[in-house]
């Protein structure tokens, strides 16, 4: 993956003061549960511009705790810094499989869960009143997602993920 | 009398309708009142918000909107909803460029945010506009729930980001803690309170999510909990049908009930089980539950 351009280094440039003292690594739920996760090493080798570590949609795997962010003695927001670095990304047409399923519809059903008629019957059973996205909400929704370039980007992964060459080594 | 515009989400409703159930009840019972918002996404801060922040933003200030309209304070039970809404309505105050940004999104749509309301979680509208004497009050007398030893788990996006969120103290949260012994249960305290239940890699690692959520459990059947309560419907996922999923993939045999902290306090106050939807638990609550007397 080739990484460059300013907004990328603005990014970046949030972890100069990082001194690796590891706290982040140490009270992370996810290092502890997967090795190649490790919030202090992927702030080294983003600092060296090495972004192998960013392959296999490695900063995907933040479960967003923000753990990290309150307890950075240099006040370094990780879980925002990734959130920013996501960005980036996906504007570069890399989302994860998993991560896109659930999210490409939003701008055309106004949520991101299923609506079954099981569902329908359970809430009727429970004596609650009927939920659904209304059509003006869902006018809006659209009309929102589009002027924020959310299909753009959603679309651009959806080229990349149905393109067999995307696995080229 | 309160009233709140109640912000249901897209889990509560169609997942967890339980949590809604408890929570209507609860709440009618002191009086708040709640009107509820159209349904639509949050949207949740952690995968729409990775995509794209902007959308994010956006979309989250025109439910504020929606809200400001009303002329109403919002109530969510979901940690995403509460951190999604009550972030962007706290981000939007202070940053006045990313406002005319939104705005200027929000006119294609008739809409502006202005600002004029507060966003909390069902948490604290039980601490601060019920208040723990209130509830007291109604407990039953002797409490249905006084023999269970109850262990917390108040979830990550109800407390972090601290600085803008401002609930409870992010590494040991006590308003849950709180709760439960108003009740006249027993709380019990575990190493780790405030570790995430894992639902945040769900989509990308479904078993290292299930590890974390395994950690706690682990922590809880230690210290001999009866149950725990949970307050976001993630997290009740993440430890209720999870457990049955954790005890398949791992081989293990955790039997820990997982009640939603409104289910609590409807016990606790006299709120039949039935009329709460109990045998949609997935990890059986059977043998906890000490039904109210006059039947």
């Amino acid at each position: 993956m080739e990484l460059e351009g300013e907004e990328l280094e603005a990014i970046l440039r949030k972890l100069y003061v990082c001194y690796q003292c590891g706290t982040c690594t140490a009270g992370c739920p996810v290092a502890r549960v997967i090795a190649e996760f490790n919030p202090r090493q992927m702030i080294l080798r983003l600092k060296q511009r090495d972004f192998a570590i960013l392959d296999d949609f490695k900063a995907w795997y933040c479960a967003a705790c923000h753990t990290c962010s309150e307890h950075c003695p240099q006040n370094i927001k990780f879980s925002e810094v990734l959130m920013e670095l996501k960005n980036y990304l996906a504007k570069q047409g890399e989302i994860p499989p998993g991560t896109l399923t659930v999210y490409k519809d939003l701008g055309d059903v106004g949520i991101i869960s299923e609506f079954t008629q099981a569902i329908a019957r359970r809430r009727a059973a429970l004596k609650l009143p009927e939920v659904q996205v209304d059509d003006k909400t869902l006018k809006e929704i659209s009309k929102l997602t589009e002027l924020t370039g959310w299909y753009d980007i959603i679309h651009s992964v959806e080229v990349q993920v149905s393109n067999p060459k995307k696995s080229e080594d | 009398m309160s009233k709140f515009a109640l912000f249901l989400g897209c889990q509560i409703p169609f997942r967890v309708p339980l949590m809604e159930v408890a929570a209507r009840k609860v709440l009618e019972r002191f009086d708040i009142e709640l009107e509820t918002m159209p349904l639509a996404c949050c949207p949740d801060p952690i995968g729409v918000r990775s995509i794209s922040t902007d959308t994010w933003h956006t979309l989250a200030a025109r439910n504020l909107c929606v809200a400001e309209t009303m002329g109403l304070d919002i109530m969510t039970m979901c940690n995403g909803c509460f951190e999604t809404l009550k972030t962007v309505n706290e981000e939007l105050k202070h940053d006045t460029t990313l406002k005319d940004q939104v705005n200027t999104r929000l006119a294609d749509v008739g809409r502006e945010w202005k600002g004029t309301l507060s966003v909390k979680h069902g948490t604290q509208v039980l601490i601060e506009d019920v208040g723990l004497d209130r509830i007291r009050q109604e407990v039953l007398e002797p409490s249905p729930v006084s023999h269970l030893k109850v262990a917390a788990h108040s979830g990550c996006h109800f407390t972090k980001p601290s600085n803008i969120l401002q609930t409870d103290d992010p590494d040991r949260p006590q308003l849950l803690t709180q709760l439960i012994e108003t009740t006249g249960a027993q709380s019990v305290t575990y190493r780790g309170g405030a570790l995430c239940c894992g639902t945040g890699i769900l989509n990308i690692a479904s078993e290292q999510a299930s590890q974390i959520a395994r950690t706690k459990l682990h922590r809880i059947q230690a210290v001999k909990a009866d149950a725990m309560i949970t307050s976001c419907p993630f997290c009740f996922l993440s430890y209720d049908s999870g457990q049955l999923l954790i005890n398949r993939t791992f081989g293990d045999s955790l039997k820990i009930p997982i009640l939603d902290s409104f289910e609590l306090i409807a016990l606790a106050i006299g709120i039949h089980p039935n009329e709460l939807g109990f045998k949609l638990h997935r990890v059986k609550t059977g043998d906890l539950i000490r039904a109210p007397a006059p039947l």
